[in-house]
């Protein structure tokens, strides 16, 4: 049964395989790396002279070079040498234990010889991020857009309002059929009651037991117990009608939502109405998220995008049961089993960093515990950054990523200071500025995450502006009023409020021009501004005034109706109620009185027969 | 034509002078081969079977062309079925996680649903596939070789190609 030649062939193939492995392997690794890598980050990322060797377990490359995936001519990140030490037992049980890397001449922005983009197969699809930093931009795009300078009054508001799509004619209708529905619902609901019944039993049995024409003291005993059995059924009605009370509170009692709902859509038309005019809106003039929104939210998003990354792990090895997955064909789901002692499966003990950005800020920083599960070394991943020299240009950047507990906790604080803004593109608008000539700034931000609840701040301050605005013959009265106050305050701060979750956040921005550009150019725009949108206003309004009242009124009247079902249902249960209380108190009298009776006659009885 | 190649190779690998046991051998580590993904640890241990036993190896290929298809449509039942071990019988939670840190068997990749299912059903598989196939060897031999033969289309693909690789990898074997 055993073939003789098969050993020799497997000593022969044995000794090939490993003299094509030491041969091919650094090649074979260096694609596979590159490869996954090149994926991760959507661009290329490009090792040079990889060398693994498995006497000194060390893993040795040259030159890394990650792609920008927005300018797929330069490097995000080029490093130098770099060479790591791993442990080889664990290599056996599929874990990679690296002691310390030691990574040196970290560059950023370094020009690429070749193009580092990679075809996607897959369209991308668009994200939330995507969705939040186009409408900041159309945001304030719309506002830097219109413009002020050029705004007359509008001529004839009829036609414009014809011109305009409206949108609350057609909602009125779907709410209105939305609406039908829910009081038919209510009018069968009140009218099938079965309870109802069970309080016309309940009212017929007390009617029936009269109390007066009840004598005997055991009858009347017996109709007190069976008044008290009812009572008992008739308590779990109570129950019942509490319920259905509060159900119907809060669907179709609440007229006030109702209201607001249509109000809602009225705004939402004189709003686009106001656009066809091309009537400036504003309660709070934002000229930080104008200038600097489109720029701030980017860098926030960009900064969430490696937060994500770094949460790989996290998803892949911390969760309790793991999830179901529909994996392409022969690739399987790899299924993690946690040991709490046991070493993790990755673990980067501490990583080295010293590097130069493209305007020669030298920088420090150092990546511990990176690994695939915290919870085995009880240790949470953090990462610093700090410059180390030039004392005007400042960069601190810490992260901590905590993975331990079922809720994930991340913290960032970031403080850069004194960097260039001259070159940076603001608006296409003529009235505002459209880039910045000279500056420095400055961004002190903290964001904190827990799972997937984000909050943070972000203070962007711009000191030594000199804005660079397009070249118009004559500038309008509202862009004179803006070069003024940007030329008048030497700082511009703003604020920027992070909430809601990594996927969508909300960002508010204010800054310290905006009380003043708002009142100075209400003040410019003034009366007539005014004037024209209560034109439009009004004009929308009896537009759509019929339909409102209309529906408003339908609405009530339904409301109304099933409200007095309502009532009534109530009303029979009380009565029927106090008809209970009042039969009790009568039969419980009675028995009294029978009892007492009984006790004289007793007594008369005891004192003859002792006589 | 492809087809009618392969069935002639699976013919005149019954002809051929391997016993019963040695055909059914070779198909029974080609189904193992061809049923789980293919570059995986276990597979490595079928090779080293298929090369130390004398099996027919020509029969494993077959073996691993036909199962490695049938795979194809039950990847997603090997899914689920791996899915289910590893995760929803709890009894096995421990033994999984006993394995999942030992050396060697951490690298079987047997915490790969795919892998972990489709190879637990090819272990099922052997002895009645064993035992099933060496009956049809027997079968064939006995009451289909003879008629199986004078079909036209038979001694048409006996001259092909495919004939003459087949018969020098034989004249290898039994060397």
């Amino acid at each position: 049964m055993i073939r003789k030649q098969g050993i020799l062939t497997l000593l022969i193939l044995g000794l090939l395989s490993l003299t094509v492995f030491l041969l091919l392997s650094d090649r074979w690794l260096e694609g596979k790396l590159e490869n996954m890598a090149t994926v991760a980050n959507g661009a290329k990322v490009e090792i040079d002279d990889l060398d693994l060797n498995l006497f000194k377990l060390s893993l040795t490359w040259q030159r890394l070079q990650i792609t920008d995936k927005n300018k797929t001519m330069e490097n995000l990140l080029e490093t130098g040498r770099c060479v790591l030490n791993f442990e080889f037992l664990p290599l056996l049980s599929k874990k990679l234990i690296i002691e310390e890397v030691r990574v040196d001449s970290i560059r950023t922005g370094t020009a690429r010889r070749s193009d580092g983009k990679i075809e996607r197969k897959l369209a991308e699809a668009r994200s939330a991020t995507g969705e939040t930093i186009a409408r900041i931009s159309e945001r304030a795009q719309d506002e830097s857009g219109i413009d002020l300078d050029k705004f007359k009054s509008i001529g004839n508001v009829d036609s414009l309002v014809a011109l305009l799509k409206l949108t609350s004619p057609a909602r009125i209708d779907s709410a209105r059929i939305a609406w039908e529905n829910k009081f038919q619902y209510w009018d069968s609901t009140y009218q099938t009651y079965a309870g109802g019944q069970v309080i016309d039993d309940f009212s017929t049995t007390l009617k029936s037991i009269d109390p007066k024409k009840i004598s005997n003291l055991d009858d009347l005993q017996k109709n007190l117990k069976k008044l008290e059995e009812l009572k008992k059924q008739y308590n779990q009605l109570s129950d019942d009608l509490k319920n259905i009370s509060n159900q119907a509170s809060t669907d179709y009692k609440n007229s006030t939502g109702v209201k607001s709902e249509i109000q809602n859509w009225f705004n939402q038309d004189l709003k686009q109405l106001k656009g066809l005019a091309k009537l400036p809106e504003f309660d709070t003039f934002s000229i930080g998220s104008i200038l600097f929104g489109r720029q701030l939210t980017g860098q926030v998003y960009s900064g969430l995008g490696y937060v994500k990354k770094a949460k790989y792990f996290k998803e892949k090895y911390i969760r309790s049961e793991p999830e179901k997955k529909k994996p392409p064909r022969f690739k399987g789901q790899d299924i993690y089993f946690y040991t709490p002692h046991a070493r993790p499966d990755f673990w980067l003990k501490k990583l080295a960093l010293s590097a130069e950005t493209p305007g020669q800020l030298k920088l420090g920083g150092e990546l511990t515990h990176l690994v695939s599960d915290q919870r085995q070394i009880n240790q949470p991943t953090e990462f610093r950054l700090h410059s180390e020299s030039r004392k005007d240009r400042v960069l601190d950047f810490s992260a901590l990523f905590d993975f331990r507990q079922e809720t994930e906790h991340e913290d960032f604080k970031l403080l850069y200071s004194g960097f260039s803004l001259a070159g940076a593109k603001l608006t296409s608008s003529e009235t505002y500025p459209q880039s910045i000539a000279k500056g420095t700034g400055q961004i002190e931000s903290r964001l904190e995450i827990h799972g997937d609840e984000l909050s943070g701040n972000l203070i962007f301050n711009a000191e030594q502006l000199n804005f660079e605005f397009a070249e118009v013959k004559k500038p309008g009265q509202i862009r004179r009023l803006i070069e003024a106050a940007l030329q008048d305050l030497p700082t511009i701060r703003v604020k920027t409020g992070l909430s809601g979750t990594t996927e969508d956040v909300d960002f508010s921005f204010s800054s310290n021009l905006d009380k003043i550009l708002t009142s100075r150019i209400k003040e410019v725009l003034g009366a007539e501004l005014t004037r024209q949108q209560e034109r439009l206003t009004a004009e929308l309004r009896k537009k759509l005034e019929p339909y409102m009242t209309e529906f408003e009124g339908w609405y009530n009247k339904n409301a109304a109706k099933i409200e007095d079902q309502r009532r009534a249902l109530e009303e029979k249960y009380s009565s029927a109620l106090a008809e209970y209380q009042d039969k009790k108190k009568e039969i419980e009298t009675k028995i009294n009185k029978e009892k007492s009776k009984l006790e004289d006659a007793a007594k008369k009885k005891i004192k003859n027969l002792l006589k | 034509m492809l087809i009618l190649k392969f069935l002639a190779k699976i013919i005149k690998i019954l002809r051929s002078g391997a016993t019963p046991n040695q055909i059914a051998g070779g198909l029974v580590l080609g189904m193992i081969a061809g049923l789980t993904p293919l570059f995986s640890l276990h597979n490595l241990i079928v090779l080293l079977l298929l090369i130390i036993l004398n099996v027919n190896i020509s029969m494993s290929l077959v073996g691993l062309g036909i199962f490695s298809a049938i795979a194809w449509f039950f990847d997603p039942l090997f899914h689920a079925f791996g899915y289910f071990m590893l995760v929803e019988v709890d009894q096995l939670q421990g033994l999984w996680t006993w394995l999942y840190g030992k050396p060697v068997i951490a690298l079987s990749r047997f915490n790969n649903t795919v892998v972990l299912g489709s190879l637990l059903t090819a272990l099922l598989l052997i002895v009645p596939l064993f035992f099933l196939f060496k009956k049809l060897v027997v079968l064939y031999r006995e009451k289909l070789e003879n008629r199986v033969q004078k079909l036209k289309i038979v001694q048409l693909l006996k001259g092909s190609k495919i004939y003459e690789l087949y018969s020098k990898l034989k004249l290898w074997e039994e060397a």
